[in-house]
């Protein structure tokens, strides 16, 4: 895959100008952080959620919306409007195309992440590491969100897609606690390893030591990488 | 003269039905080349071809003399392309439309500005593309067509839908564009066009080429080898084209009043509805 840094520099400055007057793509990075808020007010008899779970939930929020919806909304938006079309015409690589949208949406995820990591105030010695383990686990989660786009023909219908995902990267961690179904899905999901990998895994059974979970993130990163590969080739031409 | 774009034997099916079969052309540098033909006869799957849009079943396709397989990407720095399906960013304004695509070629902004005067859109810049006419639309698209002054212009019917003034401008430019050097390939179904601009045109029925060349000699070719002339008191005189002829108009005519005078040549919508039975647009 070609890529002139030049041209991504110019898509990257365009993207940043277009998303932000997007409306549609920005609400979905409101969300994890009114979220975020709203959970710091719920009382369970007499005490607050505990911060470990509102990060927790806030950034798996987070990292299914903003990876996985926001990029292949935008994607699919240029391919909708005709504007990939133009750009592939002026010399432009599929390469710098998606990396510059990676770029971007990688960008906004973690800022997100960040000012999640600062409204529920956590130790600012962990910063570093969580920034660390987001980014290694989004990686997957900007494949699928590249795929996604890929393949919807229109931003509307890029929801086939990222929901099946969303739902597998959300839920399984969320129940876990409470059912062994959850738990048995939850421990093969890259989100339930970047949490156990952020707030550390003490051990005991093979699924919960730290190489499992880089192991599930690499596997999820490779399987996500190669379907992506596939699927861009095959869709480079009109027939 | 140096060529250009050159297909041979092209053929283009789509789920078995056949969009092109064995097309076979040639332009020159510096040529205005005109692709004539009715909706569904194959402009648009041309253009196509000859960006890489689409791939051949059968024949070559060369563009600046490779062939367009192993044509490199870079080669698009050389080229501009205007389609019906060329898109904008309608969040960003005229100027930052223009803006990205001079940065993607290293173009300094001083070029936006000359290009938006040559398309008459200097005093919309900070227009928002979601609030401009279709007209203008079709000028913003032209100007980021040629803000890196191609050497190849691909133009698929670049003034359907837009009104007179508005095609006469774009008419205007596309005149300045070839004498500055540009080669144009240009698709439409408006014959008037196609006469006024191209120095050869080609028309297309079915997929396939039925009679090619400059305006001019096709409509001699054509033409019947009559004159007509109308007097004054409305009178109509067909005589043969030929010396014998002209003394018999002279003597048809006697005292009367010569009003016009015209030889019977078809204009091109006629030569296409005499070769193919049916009608351009």
């Amino acid at each position: 895959m070609k890529i002139q840094l030049r041209k991504v520099i110019a898509l990257f400055k365009k993207d940043m100008k277009d998303t932000s007057k997007n409306v549609n793509v920005m609400i979905l990075l409101v969300l994890p952080l009114l979220f975020t808020f709203l959970y710091q007010f719920i009382d369970l008899g007499g005490e607050g959620m505990p911060k470990e779970f509102i990060l927790f939930i806030s950034v798996l929020m987070n990292l299914c919306l903003v990876p996985v919806s926001f990029l292949s909304m935008i994607i699919a938006e240029e391919k909708e409007k005709n504007t990939l079309r133009t750009l592939m015409l002026s010399n432009v690589s599929a390469g710098d195309f998606l990396l510059s949208k990676s770029l971007v949406t990688f960008l906004y995820m973690q800022v997100v992440n960040l000012l999640i990591f600062f409204i529920i105030g956590q130790d600012m010695s962990t910063l570093l590491p969580f920034l660390g383990i987001t980014t290694i686990s989004s990686f997957c989660m900007i494949f699928i969100g590249a795929v996604a786009g890929l393949v919807s023909k229109d931003q509307m219908s890029t929801s086939l897609v990222t929901v099946p995902f969303m739902l597998i990267f959300l839920i399984p961690p969320m129940f876990e606690a409470v059912n062994p179904i959850f738990a048995a899905i939850a421990r093969w999901v890259p989100t339930t390893a970047m949490m156990n990998l952020y707030f550390g895994t003490e051990g005991g059974p093979w699924y919960a030591t730290i190489w499992f979970q880089v192991l599930v993130i690499l596997l999820w990163t490779a399987a996500s990488a190669v379907a992506f590969g596939l699927i861009f080739r095959k869709r480079s031409l009109d027939n | 003269m140096e060529k250009l774009l050159e297909m041979e034997g092209v053929s283009l099916s789509f789920d078995k039905k056949p969009a092109l079969a064995d097309l076979s052309f040639q332009v020159k540098r510096g040529e205005v080349f005109g692709f004539l033909g009715p909706s569904g006869a194959g402009k648009t799957t041309t253009i196509k071809l000859l960006t890489r849009q689409l791939r051949a079943d059968a024949g070559f396709i060369q563009v600046f003399g490779e062939d367009i397989g192993a044509l490199s990407q870079s080669a698009f720095d050389r080229i501009g392309v205007l389609t019906d399906n060329s898109g904008l960013y309608e969040r960003l304004s005229v100027f930052e439309n223009l803006k990205v695509f001079a940065d993607l070629k290293g173009i300094p902004s001083s070029a936006i500005y000359e290009v938006l005067e040559r398309v008459g859109l200097k005093d919309d810049s900070k227009k928002s593309c979601k609030t401009l006419s279709k007209g203008m639309k079709q000028r913003l698209i032209l100007a980021r067509a040629v803000l890196h002054k191609p050497e190849l212009l691909f133009l698929d019917e670049p003034t359907a839908a837009l009104d007179p003034a508005t095609t006469q401008e774009i008419h205007r430019l596309l005149r300045d564009l070839n004498r500055e050097g540009t080669t144009i390939f240009l698709t439409t179904h408006n014959m008037e066009e196609a006469d006024k601009l191209c120095h050869w045109v080609a028309f297309l029925h079915h997929g396939h080429i039925v009679e090619g060349g400059p305006p001019q000699e096709l409509k001699l070719k054509y033409a019947k080898e009559q004159i007509v002339a109308r007097t004054a008191e409305g009178r109509t005189i067909t005589v043969e084209k030929s010396a014998a002829g002209l003394s018999d108009l002279l003597t048809q005519l006697g005292q009367e009043k010569l009003l016009t005078l015209h030889s019977s040549e078809p204009n091109l919508e006629e030569i296409f509805l005499h070769l193919t039975g049916r009608e351009l647009s």
